[in-house]
């Protein structure tokens, strides 16, 4: 990205403060988002979003493999971010590896849920398909395409695109297998379970500039930003996660005061994604 | 409240430029600091101070001899609770290196390492807005429980790890998952902050033992 001068900074602080930014929007207003499903053939489910300039990519795949000991009742989802080249020159080889890592992290924290399961977005004992012995392991990976800000809520809003895209294969146990061999498995190519993405939270990140919160921040305004809060809410409005980013300290008022604001907002988000999910799998399947 | 088997202690490490070491119940974390010294990462002119943040676990701090995957993590996090705190223009073109060293991990290392870190950046003289501390708490059926161990934390349904700078009540780093409605989620963040400023009381008169200590 270019350096700002001092009059741009000042321009993209002062816009703010007076609830007009850069690119005409109000302060707690969207870029416009499009999805588009069913993008990586190979996977059970993929999509790719664009808000704006930022373009990222998700998919999902699922393999079966072993529960682990701890917890055999339930499958395991792993999530990666891979931030390409093709974004920023910055990223090529190790570069991009602190941003993909911080932000597999947030959104493994804001999807994935306690430790216990609850609060997770996904159903995780809907992956089981033999307890103890065999169970479907979701990856979830996401690409960073191009990067113009608020990569959180994007990749976001395309994980749970990809889900409600995922179709995991029926599987067939084989009857009759005694409990310490490993049953066979059938795994039907014609048959697939969609998975329910009701729960599955979207991620609001309300970048603070002097002294008001911006959403949505393109990558010059994120330059300005004294810090940033990441929250993660689900339809019934409550809390899935949190994770607050930049340097300066915040008064716990002002967070507070953020997570009623970004309630306040996810309830649109939320909204507009499920009705451009819809709109994008119908055009998928015409 | 868990305040009251915390143990800190400074100058555990003799030969580093500062050093802490603190016990949370079985927790033991001991964190030593070099600098400000000439990085060699960073190759370009800055004009304010680099830190440079490590947490490792020894291998036989946890239950299993196997280590976690959350290391690479650990150390981005601790260099976010740290950064607001340090005043980096101090220190110009030159880096503080800070290593954390999980002895034991027995629940709510992350928030341990942080407030051990801190007492070491004080014990070496780095300059610093304010003391962090940092206080993690479980959300185990609607009961909040602070400052969980192994057990708690495997079970819980949400958990809620905040950095803060009690004397400008600031909060430095916030990390929430699970399921959280707001009312529970702003007793806790209040529980939270309470628990800090009474852990920074326990860290000052550490550090104000070993002051006293050093001028006999």
């Amino acid at each position: 990205m270019v350096g700002l001068s001092l009059g741009e900074k000042q321009f993209i602080q002062g816009g703010i403060a007076q609830d007009i930014r850069s690119d005409g929007r109000k302060r707690l207003t969207y870029r416009p988002i499009y999805v588009e499903t069913g993008v990586i053939p190979q996977a059970n489910g993929s999509a790719r979003v664009r808000m704006g300039a930022t373009n990222v990519i998700a998919s999902v795949k699922a393999e079966l493999g072993k529960p682990s000991s701890l917890q055999p009742n339930i499958g395991k989802v792993s999530i990666h971010i891979d931030c390409s080249p093709t974004a920023a020159p910055a990223f090529e080889g190790r570069g991009g590896e602190e941003l993909s890592t911080e932000l597999s992290n947030a959104l493994q924290r804001c999807l994935l849920g306690g430790k216990s399961g609850a609060g997770a977005g996904i159903d995780l004992s809907s992956l089981v398909v033999v307890e103890g012995k065999i169970c479907w392991d979701l990856y979830i990976d996401g690409l960073v395409v191009s990067s113009d800000g608020n990569l959180l809520d994007a990749l976001g809003a395309s994980i749970k695109a990809a889900l409600s895209n995922t179709g995991i294969p029926k599987v067939q146990v084989a009857a009759g297998a005694s409990s310490d061999e490993q049953p066979e498995v059938d795994i039907s190519d014609e048959e697939f379970l969609q998975f329910d993405t009701s729960a599955v939270p979207v991620i609001v990140t309300l970048t603070k500039v002097g002294r008001h919160y911006i959403v949505d921040a393109t990558s010059e305004e994120e330059s300005q930003m004294s810090s940033a809060v990441s929250i993660s809410v689900n339809r019934k409005g409550n809390i899935c996660g949190i994770t607050k980013r930049g340097g300066a300290g915040l008064d716990p008022s002002i967070i507070l005061d953020m997570i009623s604001v970004a309630k306040h907002v996810s309830e649109q988000l939320i909204n507009k994604l499920d009705s451009e999910i819809a709109a994008a799998e119908a055009e998928d399947e015409s | 409240m868990h305040c009251s088997h915390a143990v800190f202690r400074t100058r555990a490490v003799n030969t580093a430029a500062g050093s802490a070491y603190a016990e949370f119940g079985n927790t033991k974390v001991i964190v030593s600091l070099f600098g400000p010294r000439e990085s060699k990462k960073a190759m370009m002119y800055s004009n304010i101070g680099g830190l440079n943040c490590n947490v490792s676990y020894t291998t036989l701090a946890t239950l299993s001899r196997e280590q976690g995957s959350n290391h690479q993590e650990y150390s981005m996090m601790l260099y976010k609770a740290l950064e607001g705190a340090i005043i980096l223009e101090t220190f110009p073109k030159t880096t503080v290196d800070v290593f954390a060293l999980v002895l034991e991990s027995a629940g709510s290392d992350l928030p341990v390492v942080i407030s051990c870190a801190s007492l070491a950046l004080a014990d070496a003289g780095i300059m610093m807005y304010d003391l962090v501390s940092s206080v993690s708490m479980s959300c185990l059926d609607r009961n909040l429980v602070i400052d969980p161990n192994l057990e708690e934390e495997h079970c819980q349904d949400g958990s809620l790890m905040i950095s803060c700078m009690p004397s400008r009540c600031e909060v430095t780093q916030l990390t929430v998952t699970g399921d959280w409605s707001t009312p529970t989620l702003d007793e806790g963040m209040q529980l939270c902050l309470d628990a800090c400023a009474e852990l920074a009381k326990i860290m000052r008169s550490c550090l104000r033992d070993a002051a006293l200590g050093c001028q006999e």
